[in-house]
């Protein structure tokens, strides 16, 4: 029997966690458009563009880096409004999360009733947000009815009609699993997609009337896994046990703690040892209930789900959003935490999907994500941070910093794509300097008679720089024009570069902007 | 306990089954290797659970270079509290930026604390020790290093002196750079002399090398010819 379920998705969610929806704005995530607001979407701005392909659109968008943590603490009054229809829901990633419909339906007197009512709540608690509700037999089904529907409009499928609902839809709709999930199940199904419309199986009927059996032996688990979907079977294989209690892992706290610092800490074992028991038996878990008490008997409880499994990183990371909506709503906690609970709810068997750094992780990987942990905890998530690739010309864009902990260290290549290394237009040449000023010193460059050199309008030099920050000028070359933004008044930069060597052997990346000399970076 | 007494295998953590054949050692580029030859290892490597002092004209460019191929090897590299890191040189240099971690630890002058933490789960350290810490600060810096079988690279530009032994003194003199003109070419190599001497070290060794050659990798002075002829002036 396939459970109805009723799904609630907030489209461009990044955005409206921004605060930004109501502006012409986009959030972006390694460079590419992640979710747009609606007059960004207006303008011709689509998901997954490039950050430049954007700016053609549409010159005068507001660029807003992503931030999960963000999104996920932003997502809970969404939740907390939920809950109160339904208490036993799954976030499936901040902006979609799902219910049980069968209880509610019933005390509601009906589907649409529930929807529309559920609707109002929503948009009642978070003023000026775009929902879609669905109601379907199964996860899946629910998730696309959800992504179909409009703001005033729920989609319900009607019992027993999910797969011919599914059947008439595009493959295309697979990815709205793959797209939630940035696993590397999630992206194969999309570059699944594009084999399945390429062999001529467009519909997710063609998929469904295939032999499992086949798409097992051209694709692998993952073919599986689409036919599944496509049939409109629920995700969760029927093959599939209740895990035994003892799997359960809790942490009491002596003493109650009120930072959340220290409880992700110790979620970061719970999960470890979690998933080691886990992989000891070759199971994945896919939806996890984490629970958390404090002195005073408040309680957090939430389910988790990822249809490709949640590694042990991705349960702390679930732990984190929760306590910090937990933590950050209105009032707060009266009491600090002193029980942390992280249940496996759904198992399946493991696909075998490796996680990690050509294959596999090793101990000093793990040891050194430990530290980071623990880091933060002594410091700050602020203190701790990898490097993430952005492009650019000046050596100060090129790349930028972000905390390790809103960072999946299993997934390198999404913040250090590969294709980075290949010649970005307008850049200097390796080598690259090793100090790039936070921020750039002001300084003085004078020619051979004591004045100060400028750049033309024709992008040359007044004079040979002689002399920079009181130092005589050895060599020098430049100036390199960069022209940014020139189509917007508020963000044009117009600017030139020089490389100088200065007569103690040291070598240094000048900016000259507005008539101002700067420092920006040094070839220590 | 002398300082030359063998880290206890049990403190250490290979960086993986395969990458070391020798676990005392971390491997370095072949460009310093003359620099790094111990008696009694076949190959030559940084030794675990020392410091090394980088000084001179190009620290930061000269610790990374020496972090590189351990950092490609597996092991992970924490940089703490060096302002301005440049990541795209470190990248050229060799570091493997997928397993870079730069550590900050705020005006509070928790730069030991942190330190110590550090030292519990990277290999390879580059610091700028802060002004005002404290030689006992540092002689237990240094001890938690040893104990834990990491390497501690610090950078100063300053010959001012450092609050911490060292093991190695690594200097970097003499640089000239190659291929920037009057008013054409660009910064495209720069040749130094690096000098290491330490306690263990019976004479000052020294070593050509380009560091960062052209491609931003070090490379050795006496092996392949560079090109750096200057007349073209393309950027």
């Amino acid at each position: 029997m396939i459970r109805r379920i009723l799904t609630v998705w907030c489209p461009d969610w990044s955005v409206v966690a921004a605060g930004r929806h109501r502006e012409l704005a986009v959030v972006l995530s390694a460079n590419r458009v992640l979710a747009r607001s609606p007059s960004a979407a207006t303008a011709g701005i689509t998901v997954g563009q490039r950050r430049r392909e954007a700016q053609r659109h549409c010159p005068d968008v507001m660029l807003v880096d992503h931030d999960p943590n963000r999104d996920a603490r932003a997502f809970e009054p969404v939740v907390r409004t939920v809950g109160a229809f339904a208490p036993r829901l799954e976030v499936v990633a901040p902006g979609m999360l799902c219910i049980d419909a069968k209880g509610p339906t019933r005390y509601f007197g009906g589907e649409q009733e529930l929807a529309s009512r559920l609707a109002d709540s929503i948009t009642a608690a978070v003023p000026g947000v775009r929902i879609g509700i669905g109601v379907a037999d199964g996860r899946f089904a629910s998730a696309i009815a959800a992504h179909r529907a409009a703001p005033e409009l729920p989609v319900v499928v009607e019992a027993g009609t999910s797969p011919e609902f599914l059947a008439q839809l595009p493959v295309c709709w697979l990815d709205v699993v793959g797209r939630q999930d940035a696993t590397d199940q999630g992206r194969e199904l999309g570059e699944l997609v594009e084999l399945l419309a390429r062999l001529g199986l467009s519909r997710l009927g063609d998929v469904a009337a295939m032999s499992p059996r086949d798409l097992m032996a051209r694709f692998g688990r993952i073919g599986v896994l689409a036919h599944r979907l496509a049939s409109g079977v629920d995700e969760r294989p029927p093959d599939t046990v209740d895990p035994p209690h003892e799997w359960d892992v809790a942490h009491t706290f002596e003493d109650p703690l009120e930072q959340i610092e220290p409880v992700v800490f110790a979620a970061k074992s719970l999960a470890d040892g979690l998933s080691a028991t886990l992989s000891d038996n070759g199971q994945v878990c896919t939806r996890l209930v984490v629970v958390a008490e404090t002195d005073h008997g408040e309680r957090s409880e939430r389910a988790w789900y990822r249809v490709t499994g949640l590694s042990a990183a991705a349960m702390v990371e679930r732990v984190r959003w929760q306590l910090d909506g937990w933590v950050s709503q209105p009032g707060g906690l009266s009491a600090g935490i002193v029980l942390l609970r992280l249940v496996p709810d759904e198992i399946r068997c493991d696909d075998g999907e490796q996680a990690g750094l050509w294959g596999g992780r090793s101990e000093a990987d793990d040891r050194a994500r430990r530290t980071m942990t623990r880091l933060a905890g002594l410091i700050g998530d602020g203190g701790v941070q990898v490097p993430v690739w952005r492009g650019g010309r000046l050596p100060a864009e090129r790349y930028g910093w972000i905390p390790a902990a809103v960072a999946d260290l299993d997934r390198a290549g999404d913040r250090l794509p590969d294709h980075r290394s290949e010649p970005w237009p307008g850049a200097l040449p390796a080598p690259s300097p090793p100090v790039v000023l936070d921020d750039p010193e002001p300084l003085e460059v004078l020619d051979a008679g004591g004045h100060p050199v400028m750049v033309t309008g024709r992008g040359t030099a007044t004079a040979p720089p002689a002399a920079a920050a009181g130092r005589r000028v050895v060599a020098w070359a430049g100036p390199w024009p960069v022209e940014q933004c020139w189509w917007q008044p508020d963000q044009r930069r117009r600017l030139a570069r020089f490389q100088v060597l200065l007569d103690d052997g040291t070598a240094q990346l000048l900016v000259v902007e507005h008539r101002q000399w700067w420092l920006v970076a040094t070839y220590q | 306990m002398g300082a030359s007494s063998p880290v206890r295998l049990s403190q250490v953590t290979p960086v993986s089954a395969t990458s070391l054949a020798i676990e005392r050692m971390l491997p370095v580029d072949d460009t310093f290797a003359s620099l790094f030859h111990t008696p009694g290892a076949e190959r030559p490597g940084l030794v675990r659970g020392q410091v090394i002092h980088c000084t001179g004209a190009a620290p930061l460019s000269l610790a990374l270079a020496l972090a590189a191929a351990a950092s490609r090897a597996g092991a992970w590299l924490a940089v703490v509290d060096v302002p301005g890191l440049g990541v795209e040189a470190t990248g050229e240099l060799g570091v493997l930026l997928e397993r870079l971690v730069r550590v900050e630890t705020g005006p509070a002058g928790q730069w030991a604390d942190v330190m110590c933490a550090v030292a519990d789960g990277f290999e390879l350290i580059v610091t700028e020790i802060p002004r005002g810490v404290s030689a006992a600060t540092a002689r237990r810096v240094h001890q938690r290093i040893r104990a834990r079988g990491g390497v501690l690279l610090t950078t100063a530009s300053g010959r001012s002196g450092s609050p911490m032994s060292s093991d190695l003194d690594v200097r970097t003199v003499s640089p000239q750079w190659k291929g920037l003109g009057a008013g054409h070419g660009y910064l495209r190599a720069r040749r130094l002399v690096v000098e290491a001497s330490g306690r263990r070290l019976p004479r000052t060794r020294s070593i050509e090398v380009w560091l960062p050659g052209p491609t931003g990798r070090p490379e050795p002075v006496d092996g392949e010819v560079i090109d750096l002829t200057v007349a073209a002036a393309g950027a």
